[in-house]
């Protein structure tokens, strides 16, 4: 596969950066928005070939959450939660439907989280302290580049955290 | 469901759950009845032209021209446009330069130009201010609610910054020790004046005043920003679920209810670099009455702060924080309460999370904005925001 996605977004990037911003000096908001498209670019060089495998991440993590507390919680919104759920959802494994899936995850999850019997478990609020820290660690490498996160450079790069969270699962 | 369509019963439903300000209900459902729509595109100029002098046949009684209409760059949030109106009265004739402050389909922070335009009005002849004309409020003339206001020249941020920051916005703008000084006396003068600042006479309607002596004030806020997040998000994030608890938990009792500028900031006030004096105070738009403590803990953000000589942060990159709140509370009379200070903190970021993960990203998404590539990108600072809230929660033992 020639060329591959990345050099393609590095001709983009190029010819924004060297032809087409220093003909825009006249024009503020052009030459703005070229700024942020050669930015986002920039961005998507770091993560692209990652997207994958940081939906399989995520999707892992979660059903790893949910699979250990599902069965303990005594709730009426929690079995209403799950009898909604499509009875494979915790098995999928097509990256597509994990990520179409992932929404309805979380808000089971969010029906764990104000679960109140689940909220006096400190075996739960651990694990949920865990998978809360993995999920930040991935958002954080994976907009590092966006110029909004503190030290962007110096924090780990998305490959990095998610060959981590690989190899020290949930 | 599909978020970018809420129907007529979805809108309903989420503006009974959350009870917040009349006016940044109205503001929040005109966001769900408009997104329903087309993708927003930008103004034609020359149909921007058209619009602008139709509005202003409405308003005014004498012959005038309208030229120069320029797109004014940088701002995350309305579309700006500056003109050239000269008017002709008595044989006479006068030009000045004025801004027209659009709504885009969406934005990172919803609101009421109503809103902006009472309280620049009010605040008018107390704080520095851009001078405000007229208003299209439901976007009867512009198809979306605009306003007008004078221009007023001067810097967000020095042309020789004190250490790195500022680049985004005016963000953590830092100011050499020569300037400091002068600059925080106007900057905290002003602040004590919009705190203390009586609301009883100007037109304000579209404001509602929480009692004082109850949570009222901290709810309102709450609601609003918790209701956004409803709107706006794609999916539940575990630490926007447990803030929300915890701040529902601990709401602090405003003692005084007073103005609340509610993004006052370095970067957002102009001067002139070579008087030194402060020309305006901007970004009114998320103005409200609220406890001061959720200005004080907007304006003590470490985002904002930047370092002195010798790397100690600076509040604002003005003052140090005890020195600042000292100074404040001298000069306002006002207490301040390390537990609101607490709370308004996570309130704050709570905010932040909220409009920078969950607001940019739908707007960009459902494509409704001028700035579609940056709401984007900008959603690092509401990720950024997020890992924020998670260690400060875990500080308030909301988490383990």
């Amino acid at each position: 596969m020639t060329p591959d996605i990345n050099q393609y977004l590095s001709s983009m990037k190029k010819a924004l950066d060297e032809v087409v911003l220093p003909q825009l000096g006249h024009d503020a908001f052009a030459k703005e928005q070229a700024a942020i498209m050669s930015a986002t670019l920039n961005l998507l060089l770091d993560v692209q070939s990652h997207e994958s495998t940081y939906i399989n991440q995520e999707y892992q993590d979660i059903c790893t959450l949910l699979g250990e507390y599902l069965d303990t919680a005594d709730s009426t919104s929690i079995a209403q939660s799950v009898a909604a759920l499509p009875s494979d959802a915790l098995l999928l494994t097509v990256t597509d439907q994990k990520k179409a899936q992932l929404p309805t995850l979380k808000a089971l999850l969010t029906s764990l989280i104000t679960n109140t019997e689940l909220k006096q478990n400190p075996n739960f609020q651990s694990r949920l302290d865990r998978y809360t820290r993995r999920q930040i660690a991935r958002e954080t490498a994976w907009l590092r580049k966006s110029g909004f996160i503190a030290n962007g450079d110096s924090q780990p790069s998305i490959a990095e955290t998610l060959a981590e969270q690989s190899t020290n699962p949930l | 469901m599909n978020k970018r369509y809420f129907s007529d019963d979805d809108i309903a439903a989420i503006r009974a759950k959350y009870d917040i300000e009349p006016g940044i209900d109205a503001a929040l459902t005109r966001k769900l009845q408009r997104r329903r729509g087309e993708d927003y595109k930008l103004p034609d100029p020359d149909i921007l032209a058209s619009r602008l002098t139709d509005f202003l046949s409405a308003q005014l009684d004498e012959p005038f021209e309208v030229s120069n209409v320029a797109r004014v760059p940088g701002g995350g949030s309305k579309e700006m446009f500056s003109f050239i109106l000269k008017r002709q009265s008595s044989g006479s004739s006068a030009s000045e330069k004025l801004i027209l402050r659009m709504d885009p389909g969406e934005s990172i922070a919803e609101t009421n130009r109503l809103r902006e335009f009472q309280v620049m009005k009010a605040v008018q002849g107390y704080v520095p201010v851009p001078d405000v004309y007229w208003v299209d409020d439901d976007g009867q003339y512009f198809g979306n609610a605009a306003l007008i206001c004078g221009f007023v020249t001067g810097v967000t941020k020095p042309s020789t910054p004190q250490g790195e920051g500022g680049s985004i916005s005016g963000i953590g703008a830092g100011f050499i020790p020569e300037t400091r000084a002068t600059l925080f006396e106007q900057f905290l003068d002003y602040l004590v004046t919009i705190h203390n600042f009586n609301a009883s006479e100007p037109d304000l309607s579209a404001f509602q005043i929480p009692e004082p002596g109850t949570t009222k004030a901290a709810q309102l806020s709450l609601n609003h920003w918790s209701r956004v997040w409803e709107e706006d998000s794609f999916e539940d994030h575990p630490v926007i679920t447990i803030a929300q608890q915890w701040l529902n938990a601990n709401l602090p009792i405003a003692d005084k209810v007073c103005l609340v500028h509610n993004d006052y900031r370095n970067g957002n006030f102009l001067y002139d670099e070579d008087s030194l004096k402060i020309t305006a105070i901007l970004d009114w738009e998320t103005a409200r009455f609220g406890d001061y403590h959720e200005d004080l803990a907007w304006i003590f953000f470490p985002g904002f702060a930047a370092p002195d000589e010798n790397g100690d942060p600076l509040v604002c990159g003005l003052a140090k924080k005890e020195a600042f709140i000292q100074a404040y509370e001298e000069r306002s009379g006002n207490t301040v309460d390390e537990d609101k200070l607490a709370f308004y903190t996570i309130l704050n970021l709570y905010k932040v999370a909220v409009l920078g993960s969950a607001t940019n990203a739908r707007a960009a998404a459902d494509r409704q904005t001028h700035l579609d590539v940056m709401m984007n990108i900008s959603t690092g600072f509401g990720y950024s925001a997020i890992a924020g809230l998670y260690e400060l929660l875990v500080n308030q033992g909301a988490m383990q």
